[in-house]
């Protein structure tokens, strides 16, 4: 690798290692992503293949940057812009205090990134704090496409081994084939009581059962009234009734009214019902974002 | 990435290296091999070597739910004539631009009465090309859609303006030039057997519609840049193009080894992942591109379709796959050629723009000049497709599961005819 100095190891995606670098002509800092290509293998990986084709198309200020893409023999090298850390490690650094303008700032962002590739039919499909990187300005970016992909209309039945747990919706871990973009307005709605909590996840489930009973302990267990259609999911199986609980407003006790409604739009069981990026975007809890955030557009 | 185990592998095809050697040209005869495959789902075991395969693949058949099923396409069953819905809400702007206007248009009251879209279009953005398309047109006679469809999320009726605008913009950026094999060591002839083929072992494949165009699209696209492809690996190319799609495209695709096997071993697995990276070095990566039964669906939808017709359309679609001279043409306007030659084949009108509404004119941005003159390639393809050596489409869609479209007495009929022999 001649063109950049690898600096540091940053981390591992979802299926390469990622590194610091620099390129050695203009010294501008990048992030590379190295994927191995063995010879018994089943060439380019799929998940490569995708995240490199739709970040080709997806260029958006609060999505990551694909500035290149290196081959060789043995390897295939994503030359990305540089973040300075994800939001998983902004978590661990704040000790459990987080500014409010900022989880409003870094929410619209998300939801900005998201609407973004919802309507450029694009499904992320692993949204969590670590794919969400942030930088010194205050900016967002959606990164990890290795698990997203494009869709087409009407939807058809994709993989149902998506989401990382704590961020899987209950119609997924029902064993959902055909979801569309609720998918991933489930995850923001974890991501933004997170943020809340300053990096306290919502639902951080053992597996399965202990995910959707976090769920359900919290929000009440559906009914076919209330879902219809839930119990014909393929993993569908039933739970104890547990009734809403009012402990929302303790759970996110620093979110205001504006902010628990957004909240509760999100996290809503039937993906029916699950509000969409666009819409999230109107709300009124956003009424009073800081214009720069607002219109700074891509 | 998960695989099916390599077990699922039917037709078996010879190497394109001599033009000769292929199923087609084995003792053609277009009735007699027509007729066994309806009789037969399915190519299977006609040229199967080995019973014990067929019996495990078979299983394998009915195991693996075809990707391919369009069964959620929700179209409705009235009648096309049953179009002209006075719209009751102003209808959504399509914008280039990003955010959308959506306020805007919330905003300012329409007088629903008698206003030209074209008036209206004024503020917005609107592809140059159809800002010239559309014609003054009253919003009465214009349908909405999505009306009844907000309730159902599969249908992504929030996005579908925005996604469609932005499928047209990605069809303007990767276009296919014409007459791209010019230079090229491949003659068209050559392009339409690979064509035929891919058809083939894409249906043995079980694979969804949108991996076969997609494999095609790329296969066009590096032999477009890539002259220097000649007889020997065309059919490497289209092993890899497949692969390359399916990856794309796919929940599953079949082992690499299932790929060696269907081109006769004429190609080592390292020969195929070496053509998958230079298409993907040569194509920069890019394979995104739309296909043209996205547009189709969303036409059909518009156009309140039935089964038979959009049926009929993606045979037309998938049939003009193997045409090169059709091969520049945007998917988008071939799916309105299709579209409007298929409702006119169907409701068996001699005169075809007729039944391109107002509503189709609205949401496709395409008036019938823009297209006519592909409706009348697509009439001249079918009238000459029972004497067609390459019929893999058309045997196809000869079977019950597409209605048996490919062999309604209606392509022969007097529209046909008619459309075919004009200029």
């Amino acid at each position: 690798m001649q063109k950049y100095e690898k600096l540091e190891k940053i981390g591992e995606g979802t299926y390469g290692t990622v590194f610091k670098a620099k390129n050695r002509e203009s010294h501008e800092i990048v992030a590379l992503k190295r994927v191995r290509l063995d010879d018994d293998d089943e060439g380019v990986p799929s998940s490569a293949l995708r995240e490199i084709c739709l970040l080709k198309e997806l260029k958006h200020k609060n999505i990551v940057r694909l500035y290149d893409v290196l081959h060789s023999d043995k390897k295939l090298t994503l030359v990305f812009e540089h973040c300075d850390q994800d939001l998983k490690k902004y978590f661990d650094s704040l000790n459990g205090d987080i500014d409010l303008d900022i989880v409003k700032s870094f929410m619209f962002q998300l939801l900005r990134g998201l609407a973004f590739c919802h309507s450029h039919n694009v499904l992320h499909r692993d949204l969590k704090p670590q794919n969400l990187l942030i930088n010194k300005n205050g900016e967002l970016k959606l990164a990890d496409f290795g698990l997203a992909r494009a869709f087409g209309i009407p939807v058809k039945c994709y993989s149902a081994e998506v989401v990382t747990l704590w961020y899987r919706p209950p119609d997924v871990l029902f064993g959902a084939k055909l979801y569309t973009t609720s998918i991933d307005m489930w995850s923001a709605g974890c991501i933004f009581a997170e943020l809340a909590n300053a990096g306290r996840p919502l639902f951080p489930g053992s597996d399965v059962d202990d995910q959707l009973r976090r769920i359900f302990k919290l929000l009440g267990t559906p009914t076919e009234d209330t879902w219809p259609g839930m119990t014909q999911l393929p993993d569908y199986k039933p739970f104890p009734t547990y009734q809403p609980s009012s402990s929302l407003t303790q759970v996110v006790s620093k979110l205001g009214n504006r902010g628990r409604d957004l909240l509760q739009r999100l996290l809503v069981c039937n993906p029916v019902g699950r509000i969409s990026a666009d819409d999230a975007m109107q709300h009124s809890y956003f009424s009073d974002l800081n214009p720069t955030v607002k219109n700074d557009r891509c | 990435m998960a695989s099916r185990p390599a077990n699922n592998i039917i037709g078996r095809r010879g190497v394109l290296g001599d033009l000769g050697n292929t199923l087609h040209t084995l003792n053609h005869d277009p009735t007699a091999n027509l007729k066994r495959n309806v009789l037969e789902p399915s190519r299977i075991g006609v040229h199967q070597k080995d019973a014990a395969k067929k019996t495990v693949t078979d299983l394998t058949k009915k195991i693996v739910p075809a990707a391919s099923k369009e069964n959620n396409l929700k179209i409705n069953k009235e009648n096309a004539a049953a179009v002209k819905i006075p719209c009751r809400k102003p209808i959504r702007q399509e914008s280039l631009v990003y955010p959308k206007n959506k306020t805007l248009a919330a905003e300012k009251p329409i007088n629903k009465t008698l206003i030209p879209t074209s008036t209206r279009n004024t503020s917005l953005v609107q592809p140059a090309k159809a800002s010239l398309a559309q014609p003054k047109t009253n919003l009465l006679a214009i349908y909405d859609p999505d009306e009844k469809s907000k309730g159902d999320p599969l249908l992504v009726t929030e996005y579908v303006q925005d996604i469609m605008a932005h499928l047209r913009s990605l069809e303007d950026q990767f276009p296919i030039a014409e007459k791209f094999l010019e230079h090229s060591k491949v003659s068209p002839k050559m392009r339409t057997i690979v064509v035929n083929w891919l058809v083939d072992v894409h249906k043995n494949f079980s694979m969804g519609l949108e991996t076969l165009y997609l494999s095609i699209s790329i296969l066009d696209r590096y032999l477009q840049v890539n002259q220097a492809v000649d007889r020997n690996i065309l059919q490497l190319v289209g092993t890899s193009a497949l692969l390359l799609a399916g990856k794309y495209e796919e929940v599953y695709i079949p082992d690499l080894t299932d790929f060696v096997y269907i081109c006769d071993d004429a190609f080592t697995k390292k020969q195929i992942l070496q053509m998958e990276m230079d298409i993907c070095k040569k194509l920069g990566f890019r394979m995104g591109w739309p296909i043209a039964t996205y547009f189709l669906r969303r036409y059909s939808k518009v156009a309140n379709a039935r089964h038979d017709h959009h049926n009929l359309a993606k045979y037309i679609l998938e049939a003009a796959l193997l045409e090169y001279h059709l091969a520049h043409v945007k998917p988008s306007i071939q799916a309105a050629a299709a579209s409007c030659l298929a409702l006119a084949i169907i409701n068996e009108a001699m005169n075809p723009e007729k039944l391109w509404t107002p509503s189709l004119v609205h949401y496709s941005k395409y008036k019938y000049s823009d297209f006519k003159h592909i409706v009348h390639e697509f009439a001249r393809m079918i009238s000459k497709a029972d004497t067609c050596k390459y019929d893999s489409v058309r045997l196809k869609y000869s079977t019950s599961k597409f209605g048996k479209v490919s062999l309604s007495c209606k392509l022969e009929g007097p529209l046909i005819r008619k459309l075919s022999s004009a200029k």
